[in-house]
Formats: C-alpha cells, structure tokens, sequence
C-alpha cells in the first residue's frame, strides 16, 4: 500500500496535502505518527465525564491536527462538533460526536494498515526527544 | 527581517500539540525558517521575554492553548518590557478563519492571522517579505 492509496482510501487529500508539504516525505513522516497523538483519547474521556469545556478545546484540537494531515472526513466531523460546543454548553447531539468517533477509527485503521504494510516503526520516524506526548 | 540579514528567520512557534508543532516546525524548515516550540501561552511569554533582542523575527500563535491561550499571550507580550514587545509580528494560528478570528486576532495585539491547515507559502512570505503589506 502506498502513503497515496491509504490517502484515497480514507477519502483524505492527498494532492492537498503534497502540496503543502512540498511532497510525500514529511506526508508518510506525519501521518505515521498520528496513532501517537493522545488528543482523541483525552477527548473520549471528557465526553465522557460530560466536560463539555475540555471536550471543546480537545476537539478543536483534534480539528487542527486532523485539517493538517488533510483527513478530510475527521477534519470536517470535528468541525462541527468544535461549532456546538464553542458555546460552553453541552453537546446537543449525540449524532455529533458519533460522527467524529466514526471517522476517527476509520483514519486510524487506515493509517495503522499502511503501518503495517509497510512495516514502519514509529521510534524510526520520529525526531526523538523533541516529541511531546500530551 | 531585512532581505540582507544573512541569518535564517526565526520564528517562535506555540502550539500545543505535539504532532502539529513538529509538523509546522518541518514544513518551515523546507522553506529555510528555522523556529522554537512553545507548548502554552505561558511558556511562549516565558521565552519571548527571556530572549536576547532579534532572537526572533515572529511568533506563531496557537490560540486554543491551556494555561493561557493565545489571546492572553499576545497582550502579556505587547504589555512586557522587551524591547520587541510592540514591534515583534505575531501571527494568530486557527482552525477557523472567520472575520471574527480576524477580529479576535487584531483586538488582542497580533498583525496577522492564518488559519489551519497552513499554507507554509503563505506564511513563508508573511515571515520573509513582512507583515505589513501582507496581512491588511
């Protein structure tokens, strides 16, 4: 599988996002790394403590990190559930935050595929020491 | 930022997350900006108020930051004794790009906005060929 094939597959922007990074190398680089980011754990976890406040700030989050890998599909899910709690209140809909659930598993266990597939390590891929888990 | 400097630009970036401050730190490295990671508000304040005068050209500023976003670290900058408090161009990072960020941004100090996902030849230029004429 290649880094484009795992793009197309997850509906994601592939073309985008090789033109923003000047082409594939820091593409395989980054989104290689994102099962490594904690956000959308930490995000679960104050859904489901009903911490609306940090849900918001943790899906907006993931909104940044998700719009700069160009994950089309969890990028968009994210922004609307950003958009219904940027208020301070509760989420409104369950369907919402279902929606970003959705396509947040359905990135991973594409990117986790070409993980494997290609038989990438993460501790190869990384600047050590200069990640900062959060 | 002269053109003549012969030094790289040098920006300091804060964001919170990790992923997407390595990231943006590559993506400016591809475009010869060298920069510095801040992980909140507070330690970007911390570092921009302990630098030497012209250790940076500009701050990227995350603005949905714990301990204290992006907003407050603006003021608390143009508010410091720094010698760069007023004229280092800070550039407010989102994930939206509504007038009201726009707004949000200006009120609070910045001279610029960009919003997510970055368009590095965008902001290559803002950092290189300066804000003024850029951002308005």
């Amino acid at each position: 599988m290649t880094i484009k094939q795992c793009y197309d597959k997850m509906g994601a922007d592939y073309k985008g996002i090789c033109e923003r990074f000047g082409g594939e190398m820091l593409v395989v680089k980054f989104a290689t790394r994102f099962p490594e980011d904690t956000t959308y754990d930490r995000l679960c976890k104050a859904v489901d403590e009903a911490d609306w406040r940090m849900a918001f700030r943790l899906v907006h989050t993931l909104k940044g990190v998700a719009a700069n890998l160009s994950l089309t599909h969890l990028t968009q899910a994210a922004s609307v559930m950003t958009d219904d709690l940027r208020d301070g209140g509760a989420l409104t809909n369950e369907a919402i935050w279902e929606s970003v659930q959705t396509c947040y598993e359905e990135a991973l266990s594409c990117i986790r595929e070409y993980i494997e597939m290609e038989n990438i390590h993460a501790k190869d891929n990384s600047d050590s020491g200069r990640y900062r888990p959060e | 930022m002269s053109e003549t400097d012969d030094r790289r630009v040098k920006v300091l970036v804060a964001e919170d997350n990790g992923l997407s401050g390595e990231l943006l730190q590559a993506v400016l490295e591809t475009k010869g900006i060298e920069s510095e990671l801040a992980f909140d508000g507070r330690e970007a304040v911390s570092k921009f108020q302990a630098s030497e005068p012209d250790t940076y050209d500009a701050i990227l500023m995350d603005v949905e930051m714990p301990l204290m976003d992006g907003y407050e670290a603006a003021r608390t900058i143009r508010a410091s004794k720094h010698v760069q408090s007023g004229s280092i161009p800070i550039i407010a990072m989102t994930a939206n790009d509504g007038i009201e960020d726009i707004q949000a941004a200006r009120a609070n100090g910045m001279d610029g906005h960009i919003a997510k996902p970055i368009d590095v030849d965008r902001l290559a230029k803002l950092l290189t060929r300066g804000l003024e004429n850029e951002t308005k």
